[in-house]
């Protein structure tokens, strides 16, 4: 029953219901209203690397593979 | 006995529903470190090469904006997600198509630079591990220093308003003694969650007796926890909030030690794309055994859509020990990571060691 669902989902006073994590997982992201579909970039500051790669800090032994460089 | 009936009425529709809201890629399985409980047995040298941003996001565009709720989140996991070098490219991405996204992390790469890069790039929430203080952690982790990394991660990640941050703790039988001890750091850091586990016997922490708490001190755990729940909510000053995480249901320390009933939602709310596009409920559930699809062969909506029964009906859970057992509407076989190879009989059953003691 979507509808229940979606009722309960709105209802404040159950939303503890809907709070929850894997327990493999993270939190749940704070959900922003303003996200725009499509197209459009992250609504939020993007702010250039201005330091090292990971890679740079990466133990010898440890070396990305070709195609997550590409 | 209403609210019980209440929480399976609920439990049954959201099965029923199935909204995914809650999706793990395992974009890596490659890691710096080489922790002791790992049950991917990931290493530096993975025979996987990390799956390529763009075949991930075609899956991911085969779910429909419409059926995305609002809280949609891709889970990046591993291995260790900060291994990829375009780690900011895949948060845009993900970003970009308005969903939220978030990471765990063993927090060993994640300075001010890195975390700036990943606010840049719209990451909503963060978790990273620690497993104990000092070299406690190192051994875990197997790698010298890393108990120095992490808590630099964690000093830096608790002190961000802009996500939604936890520490998650693997609670073993070299860390319990330090229960008391890990709090009081985390919370001298700014945290403000703390998410407890323990370890189940798979990958390499199988055979390891260090990793596996007896009956006796998984009641202490829980104990804890619900000491320093109670504490928090008798002080209302936003102290930190601790919490046993989903694993299994807990029998008599059920909504004392988590704000909610246990509920397994993998398969339900959860999926996730692994390393070699295979799709499943959450990475650690048997991917050999629960897998229900591949995005290299199959239309990842369609499979949520339309497969996933051992996951939304759980009656073939009822055998071994759980045949009978006075609890199972509740528990409903536990997690599902707690079945594993011939899945004969469940593997790690949390409400026995609660009774036991």
């Amino acid at each position: 029953m979507k509808w229940l669902h979606n009722l309960l989902k709105g209802l404040s006073l159950t939303a503890a219901l809907f709070v929850f994590q894997a327990c493999y997982g993270t939190p749940e992201p704070p959900f922003e209203p303003d996200i725009d579909m499509g197209d459009n970039p992250a609504p939020v500051e993007v702010i250039e690397p201005q330091a090292e790669e990971p890679e740079a800090i990466l133990p010898e032994a440890i070396v990305p593979n070709a195609e997550a460089e590409e | 006995m209403l609210r019980k009936a209440f929480y399976r009425f609920f439990r049954a529709n959201e099965t029923k529903v199935h909204e995914l809201n809650y999706l793990f890629w395992e974009c890596t399985t490659r890691c710096n470190l080489h922790c002791r409980h790992c049950g991917s047995d990931c290493m530096a040298a993975s025979e996987d090469k990390d799956m390529p941003l763009e075949d991930f996001l075609r899956a991911l565009d085969t779910i429909p904006v419409k059926e995305r709720p609002r809280e949609f989140t891709v889970v990046l996991t591993g291995g260790e997600p900060l291994l990829r070098p375009d780690i900011t490219e895949v948060g845009r991405a993900i970003r970009s198509r308005g969903c939220g996204w978030s990471m765990v992390s063993n927090g060993w790469f994640y300075d001010e630079a890195m975390h700036r890069k990943l606010l840049g790039a719209g990451m909503g929430a963060l978790t990273i591990s620690l497993d104990g203080l000092g070299e406690a952690h190192d051994w875990m982790r197997g790698r010298a220093g890393s108990f120095d990394r992490t808590l630099r991660a964690i000093a830096i990640a608790a002190k961000e308003p802009r996500i939604n941050f936890d520490v998650v703790s693997c609670i073993n039988r070299r860390n319990i003694e330090q229960l008391d001890a890990i709090h009081d750091q985390m919370a001298s850091l700014g945290v403000k969650q703390w998410r407890i586990f323990t370890i189940i016997p798979i990958g390499r922490a199988k055979d390891d007796p260090d990793m596996h708490l007896t009956d006796a001190e998984f009641v202490r755990l829980m104990d804890f926890i619900q000491a320093k729940r109670e504490t928090a909510a008798a002080a209302k000053d936003g102290r930190m909030n601790v919490t046993f995480s989903c694993e299994g249901y807990l029998g008599r320390y059920e909504q004392k030690v988590r704000m909610n009933p246990f509920f397994c939602r993998a398969g339900v709310t959860i999926a996730s794309v692994l390393i070699d596009g295979r799709i499943c409920g959450c990475p650690n559930i048997d991917r050999d055994h629960f897998s229900q699809g591949n995005i290299y062969e199959d239309n990842l909506w369609d499979v949520w859509q339309h497969r996933f029964e051992p996951f939304r009906d759980r009656r073939w859970t009822r055998r071994g020990p759980c045949a009978d057992c006075p609890v199972w509407r509740d528990c409903q076989g536990n997690g599902m990571h707690n079945w594993h190879g011939d899945c004969s009989e469940v593997i790690n059953c949390h409400y026995r060691k609660t009774i036991n003691e």
